[in-house]
């Protein structure tokens, strides 16, 4: 990062001599927003700083502080617009996380028709099969009862 | 045909536990094997045979309840609106 000492502030294009309450003002937004930016983009901070203070150097000499304000606010705004579309993105993405889970959801239930429930479904239909087979093995066993068993016991008798 | 011969017969319908011992302690308890307890065992086999026949008409319908519910959850939209 350029830094500012003493009386001069650095830039680019040299050392620009600004006032005490300037350089202040600068130091202290600067720092303000060097440490914000340093919370987001961590090793980052110094590469997106830089033509900030490329900016400051180019404040007139009449209008330096009130320059300073202004791109502060400028870039405020900007780093808030910056927040703002990083919060869009990460809502967005959290919304994109709920569509997944909602179509994880269908994709569970489309599976589980398909495999699961289609699993279920053969096994239910052979329970059906066997047990009205099961049904008819019995009443034919009453049947033999009723008719041959009886005819057979009358005989032997 | 005695008890024991009955039950002989009996025993070759491979039938279920339960029913068996069922059918086993009624012939043991008649007095002698007639026309009345060959009924009995008949009616007997038939009720078995209507539980069989209820119980699958019941699986019929859970199928069917279950397909219901198939259909409805393959009628959800494939992802929400935004």
């Amino acid at each position: 990062m350029n830094e500012t000492g003493g009386e001069v502030l650095k830039t680019k294009e040299g050392d620009k001599k600004v006032s005490a309450p300037e350089k202040s003002i600068f130091q202290e937004i600067w720092g303000r927003f060097e440490e914000g930016l340093k919370k987001l983009w961590g090793g980052h901070a110094d590469e997106k700083l830089e033509p900030v203070n490329k900016k400051a150097g180019e404040i007139s000499e009449k209008t330096k502080t009130e320059s300073v304000k202004d791109y502060f606010r400028k870039h405020t705004e900007s780093f808030k617009d910056g927040i703002r579309a990083r919060s869009y993105d990460i809502y967005g993405g959290l919304y994109d996380i709920g569509a997944v889970v909602s179509q994880a959801k269908v994709m569970f239930w489309r599976n589980f028709k398909d495999g699961l429930f289609a699993t279920y479904l053969g096994e239910n239909q052979r329970n059906v099969k066997t047990r009205k087979e099961k049904a008819k093995e019995h009443r034919e066993k009453a049947k033999n009862i009723r008719e041959s068993l009886k005819k057979s016991k009358v005989n032997h008798e | 045909m005695n008890k024991e011969e009955l039950k002989k017969y009996l025993e070759g319908m491979e039938l279920e536990e339960g029913l068996r011992k069922v059918l086993f302690e009624i012939v043991d308890k008649a007095e002698a094997v007639n026309n009345t307890l060959l009924d009995t065992i008949a009616d007997i086999l038939d009720l078995q045979a209507d539980f069989y026949d209820k119980s699958a008409d019941l699986l019929d319908e859970e199928a069917e309840i279950y397909k219901t519910l198939a259909e409805d959850l393959n009628a959800l939209p494939e992802s929400p609106t935004k």
